[in-house]
Parts: structure tokens; sequence; C-alpha cells
């Protein structure tokens, strides 16, 4: 018999939540609406990533990634931050806006993770330090992810690509944890979130 | 036994000092269609629909009791076949590509076979008048179809009773009409309705019973005529024109018939009262 | 037209493909475009992929259409190629004290592995145009994925509009307010994105919520045995079909491991 488990959502005080995390269907469907929300933000940074070498380092969709997975998986859990992470690969591949979409199933989930195993050694998640090493670490998971796509999917030297792998980093550590930080504390502020 | 009962109900939302809903009692016949006023009445919706206390965090006392099943103890899937809500907003509540599956939704999800499923949706298709357009794509109906298909999706679990909160916010005049008239077909059919709904016009020749909730309590609950005459003089509440304009008239003219709900009424009796007056 | 229309219509046979049929298609076609960079493997598997789009009668400019975008990175990797590769020098320039290499093997390989995009680009496509998004979610179902997790892809699809609405709503409100993101250098533009993406975050959770309000009133998940109004059914089209895919990945594969490729 299935039963019914009532949530007090999103994440009360603030504090990363175990696995899976809030899998009812409010936090599904928070997750795919924060997912679609993503979708909606990355059309504002397409053009300077098809400078950026056609989208082979990308650099405003990360950002934008990043900052919505991780919002994502810190107010509902590593599941819905999955969900938040692998939508938009699924929803580009459909609606035939990258063929790069499949591989982010992988790099985008890797920014859930980051966010969920980073959140389990803070207490509050609202804080320059939890956003600051998030960034940081979801930055470097990214990086060591996408040298197996060039090398292996574009024949790419990697050694030679090092320069830009630190400029698309260096970006993209302050800027998401800016984005990051600000959207908690004003979702925080909306009453969205039980203290 | 009334199919709807509704006893003592109290509801606090979370890190709320006073209720939302404070010491809730009345019941609903087989058939009857309520409209409700007032303040906190999307959350009476939710609590005769089980989304209190399933759903929505807080605390409730009380009871709700639908067809002699317990609210409180009836799982979300089981109440869905006694009694079902339409949302405000039809947009949130068709989530799927097209308008049959959509329909069908509800009947999936309640393990319902595929045979039965395939004659209810031509039952509730022509029910809403939406008959053919099964293949159409929700998004791209309009907003009085959408409304009607969200009632269709609803109608496919079988409830016996139907809740609606506010159904015609988000939709034009035309929209409106085509709801109504299609709430009008099913209580003819026996459907007990309980409607929260602030166009006066429409919701007052449909409803058996009104309710006015002020301040989470029943202020009054009594039909049309005997509710407009209550409550002449609260100026939250809207009239519709005709029974306005009588109400008017019946203090300055000192009228005794009947208080008027509809137009036809109204024109009965204000007619009557001219020719009486045209004489002199 | 969004690629999953041909798929709800339905008028083709291919549109009657068990879903699983067309993902077994997609993972030989991605084994052999993974295996090697063989033109004439690439050639022939284009060639496959051509004559199924013809044969089934799918939109060739919804299909081909999310080719244009791939353009600029085809550009880009057959210029990394090229500038990076150091066999076959066909030119050099001093620019800025450095020595810029053109190699004619490199431009070759660029080609190629544009072609492998390509190729995987079209696969993907065509999946999605050819499967219905309900007999997706069934077929996940089948493969004992829990509904709501399987279901999430038809929720996404259906409200993407709305949202993508939702934010032109936001940006001519916030125009209103003096704030406008199309006035902004188009490559600064995601760092001045703050303004839109706030109240987009909280228009998603609000909605969200009563929509969820509303899937749990229609018994969302309330039972794992839920039925499906769409039926999901293997023919002989779908055997032959899975058999011709997976006979040409492992030929391939073995001819690679062999080394005869």
């Amino acid at each position: 018999m299935t039963t019914t488990e009532v949530f007090t959502i999103p994440l009360a005080k603030m504090s990363a939540k175990p696995c899976p995390g809030r899998v009812d269907s409010k936090g599904i469907v928070s997750a795919i609406f924060l997912a679609l929300a993503m979708i909606g933000l990355l059309q504002f940074g397409e053009r300077l990533d098809t400078l950026l070498f056609g989208g082979l380092f990308p650099v405003s969709g990360r950002i934008i990634s990043m900052t919505m997975i991780g919002l994502g998986t810190m107010l509902y859990g590593l599941v819905p931050g999955i969900i938040v992470a692998d939508i938009n690969p699924l929803i580009a591949t459909a609606t035939g806006t990258s063929p790069l979409a499949p591989f982010w199933l992988i790099t985008n989930a890797s920014q859930a993770f980051s966010a969920w195993l980073v959140g389990r050694y803070f207490r509050n998640i609202i804080s320059w330090p939890y956003v600051i090493t998030y960034s940081i670490t979801a930055a470097l998971l990214l990086v060591v992810l996408y040298i197996p796509l060039h090398i292996f999917y574009f024949k790419m030297p990697w050694q030679k690509m090092l320069s830009m792998y630190a400029f698309q980093t260096a970006v993209c550590i302050p800027v998401p944890a800016i984005f990051l930080r600000g959207l908690l504390k004003v979702i925080r502020n909306a009453g969205f979130v039980e203290e | 036994m009334p199919i709807l009962s509704v006893r003592d109900l109290t509801f606090h939302y979370p890190s709320a000092s006073k209720p939302t809903l404070d010491g809730i009692s009345f019941d609903l016949d087989r058939g009857e269609c309520l409209a409700v006023f007032g303040s906190a009445k999307s959350t009476l919706c939710l609590s005769l629909v089980g989304a209190i206390p399933h759903l929505v965090p807080g605390r409730m006392q009380g009871e709700v009791v639908v067809e002699g099943v317990s609210t409180r103890s009836a799982r979300l899937a089981e109440l869905a076949t006694k009694i079902g809500m339409v949302l405000q907003d039809p947009e949130n509540a068709l989530f799927n590509l097209t308008l049959a599956a959509d329909v069908v939704f509800g009947m999936e999800n309640l393990g319902v076979p595929r045979e039965e499923m395939a004659a209810r949706l031509e039952t509730v298709l022509g029910l809403v008048g939406l008959q053919g357009l099964g293949g159409r794509m929700s998004q791209e109906l309009s907003g009085g179809q959408k409304q009607r298909a969200s009632v269709a999706a609803v109608l496919a679990m079988q409830p016996t009773i139907l809740i609606l909160d506010e159904p015609t916010r988000e939709l034009d005049p035309l929209g409106t009409e085509e709801v109504f008239g299609l709430l009008a077909r099913l209580k003819a059919r026996g459907t007990t309705i309980v409607i929260v709904e602030n166009d006066p016009d429409q919701v007052a020749p449909l409803a058996d019973r009104m309710l006015l909730l002020r301040e989470g309590k029943v202020a009054v609950l009594a039909p049309p005529r005997e509710f407009y005459a209550t409550v002449r003089d609260d100026p939250k509440i809207r009239f519709p024109q005709v029974t306005d304009l009588y109400l008017a008239l019946q203090q300055r003219l000192g009228l005794t018939g009947p208080v008027p709900i509809t137009l036809e009424e109204g024109i009965q009796s204000l007619g009557a009262l001219y020719r009486q007056h045209a004489r002199h | 037209m969004a690629l999953y229309t041909f798929a709800l219509e339905g008028r083709s046979w291919a549109t009657r493909l068990h879903p699983m049929t067309m993902a077994t298609v997609v993972v030989c076609a991605t084994v052999i475009v993974f295996s090697t960079l063989h033109l004439g493997v690439m050639g022939a598997t284009l060639a496959a992929l051509l004559l199924f789009m013809v044969v089934g009668r799918l939109p060739a400019r919804t299909t081909l259409a999310p080719l244009v975008l791939i353009l600029p990175l085809c550009f880009f990797i057959t210029l990394i190629q090229t500038v990076t590769q150091p066999e076959q020098i066909v030119a050099s320039w001093q620019v800025l004290g450095r020595e810029i290499t053109f190699s004619g093997q490199g431009f070759v390989l660029g080609l190629r592995i544009t072609l492998r995009v390509v190729l995987l680009a079209l696969t993907l496509t065509f999946f999605f145009t050819v499967v219905h998004p309900a007999k997706f979610t069934k077929a996940l179902c089948d493969l004992r994925m829990p509904f709501k997790y399987a279901y999430s892809f038809t929720l996404a699809l259906r409200f993407l509009p709305l949202m993508l609405e939702e934010l032109t709503t936001i940006k001519n409100a916030q125009q209103c307010r003096g704030y406008d993101i199309d006035r902004v250098n188009p490559l600064l533009r995601v760092f001045r994105v703050f303004p839109l993406m706030v109240p987009l975050v909280l228009i998603a959770l609000r909605r969200a919520g009563t929509i969820a309000l509303a899937l749990d009133l229609r018994a969302f998940g309330a039972r794992p045995d839920r039925t499906f109004f769409v039926e999901v059914q293997r023919g002989a089209l779908d055997v032959g079909l899975r058999a011709a895919a997976v006979a040409a990945a492992a030929v391939v594969l073995g001819a690679v491991i062999g080394g005869w490729l």
C-alpha cells in the first residue's frame, strides 16, 4: 500500500538533505520547473558560447547550469537535482538545439552530485563558504569530465586546451557562487523555505 | 444521509497563531450545489478534497467525511474517485501533450483497464462538449476549452462530488458561459457541486445554498434569496445585478416579494412592480 | 514545429515502431560512430539514416534543421584540428611571434569528426521525431523505471512553452522598469541575467506547487501498477530493425578490433 509522506519544504533551516531528497510530486515537479527555467535562461548566453569555439568551452551555459542545478539540489536533494540537471539535455536533444546534449546528461549530473556532496559538510548552505566550495568542486569536476569528451569524441589535444579550461574555470567559479547565494536568499525571503 | 459532512473543521497553517478555518460545520446532500464566498475559500476546498491534511502542512482538527469515508484516514487515490477538484488556472491542470492524454491521466493512475478508459473518454468529452478534439494539443485549446478539459479530466475519474475553485477567473465571458453551461448540465445529471466563484450572475441561478465564511467561521448558510437578503449590507459581497437593483428598490419602495436572483425573475417581479405603479 | 509533433500525428510506419527499437538503433549507431572514423563506414551510416528518413517519410525540414545549429561547432572542430595536428604541414604563418601551422591531415581529421558529430545529431533527432513521448514513458516504465521519473520528460515538454512565455513576460516587465537585457552586449548578457533569473525562479516554484497539487489530486503515483492508454507493441519490423542495427554494430566493432578498419 502506498503511503503519503508529507514533507515540509523546501529544506528546513536550509541544510542539505541526505539522498535521495524530496521525491514526492512537489519535489519532482519543482525540479522539472527549475530545469525549464534553466532552459529559458540559457538562451541569453548562446552567442558567447558560440564564439567560444562553437560550444566546446561553454562559459555562459556553465554559469547558468551550475547556478540552477546547484539551486535544485540544495532546495530538494540529490535526485531532484539530477532531474534539474538531466531534463535540459533531453529537451535539447528532443528539440534539436545541441549535438553535445547527450554528454550533458553526465556532466550536468556531476554538478548535482557536487552540490549534494559539498552540502553534507555545511550546516547552513545560504553561506559564502558553501556556494564557493560548491562552485570550485563543480567547475573542477566539469573540466575533468570534459577532457575525455574532447579526447574521445573530438580527438582534441587536451594539453593544448589547458588555457581554455583555465579561463572557463576562472569565470565559472565566482559568478555561479554569487548568483546562487543571491537566489537562495531571495527564495528564503519569499517564504519558500521554513526556518 | 448527506454525501459530504464537515464537522468542527479547524485548520492552522504552520506558524500561524490564528486558525484559517475555525469550527466549520455543514452537510451537503447528493445533487446539491453549494456556492462558497468570503475568506479561506480555497483552504476549505483543499480540506474537502483531502489535500489537507495529506499534502498541505498545518494542523487540522475536526472531520470531513465524504460518502462515509473520512479524509484523514483515506488515501488520496481513494478520495479522488469520490471527490474531484478543478483548479483556478486550467493551464496548471493539463499536464499532457494532448487532450485525450489529459483526460485519461487520472484513470491510468487508478489502474482503470484500457477498454474502460476508452469508453469513459468518449463519454466525458461528449459531456463537456469537446467531442472529436481528443487528438488536439492541450496548449492549442482556448481558455474555455481548457477549463472544460480540466473538468473532463476530473469527471473521468467518476467522482460524485465536484469542487471548483474559481473556475472562470482566467476566462473571458465566452469561456465563462461555456463553463457554467457545463455545470448546469452536470447538476441536471445529479452531480454534487461545491463552487467558489466571484461572478454572482452566473453562480446564483446554479446554487441551491450559499455559504459565507468570515474570519474562518460560517457566517451565513442559506438558499440564495435568503442569503442575499441577509448579507445586503456586506460591502464585500457582490450581488447579481438584478438582485442588487431589487434590494435597492425594496428599501425605498418597501417591496415584499421574493428576492429575484435571475434576470427572468427580475423581469417578472420588477415588471409587476412597474405595471402596478404605472396604473397610478 | 517541435520534433515530437510528427510522432503525435502518427502518420508514418516509423512512428509505430517500439521506442526500444529506436533506442537500439541509436545505441548501435553511436557504437559504430565512436568505433571508427573510417569514411566508408560513416558514409554508409549516413546513407542508412537518410534512407530511413526518406522511407519513413520523416519531415526533412524539421529533422535536418538542427544541423544548422552545429555548423559553428563543426567549424571550430576543424579549425582546432588543422592548427594543432603536427603532421602534413601545408602552410605556416608567424603571428605575434608565434608560429601557426596548418595541417592537411588535421583538416581531414576535423572533417571526419564533423561527420561524426552530424551522424550523432541526426540519430538522436530521428529518435525524438519518431518516438511518441507517451510511448517513451511507457517503454521506460516497462524497463522498471518508476513512473514519476519516466513521466518527467513529458511534463517538461508540456510546460516548456509556458515557461518561455513567462520569461518573455518578465523580460517585458523589466524593460518597463528600465532594465533591458536586449541592449546589453550579447557577449556579456549572461553576467546581467540576475534580474530575470530571480522572478523566473520564483514563478517556477510557485507554479510547480500548484501543478504538483493537481497531479496528486489525480492520484499521481498512487499505484505502481498503473495502466496505460497508449499501446506499445513490438512487431516483425521491430525485430528486423533491431537485428540489423545490432549486426551492423557488431560487424564494425569486429572489424575495428580485428584491425581491418
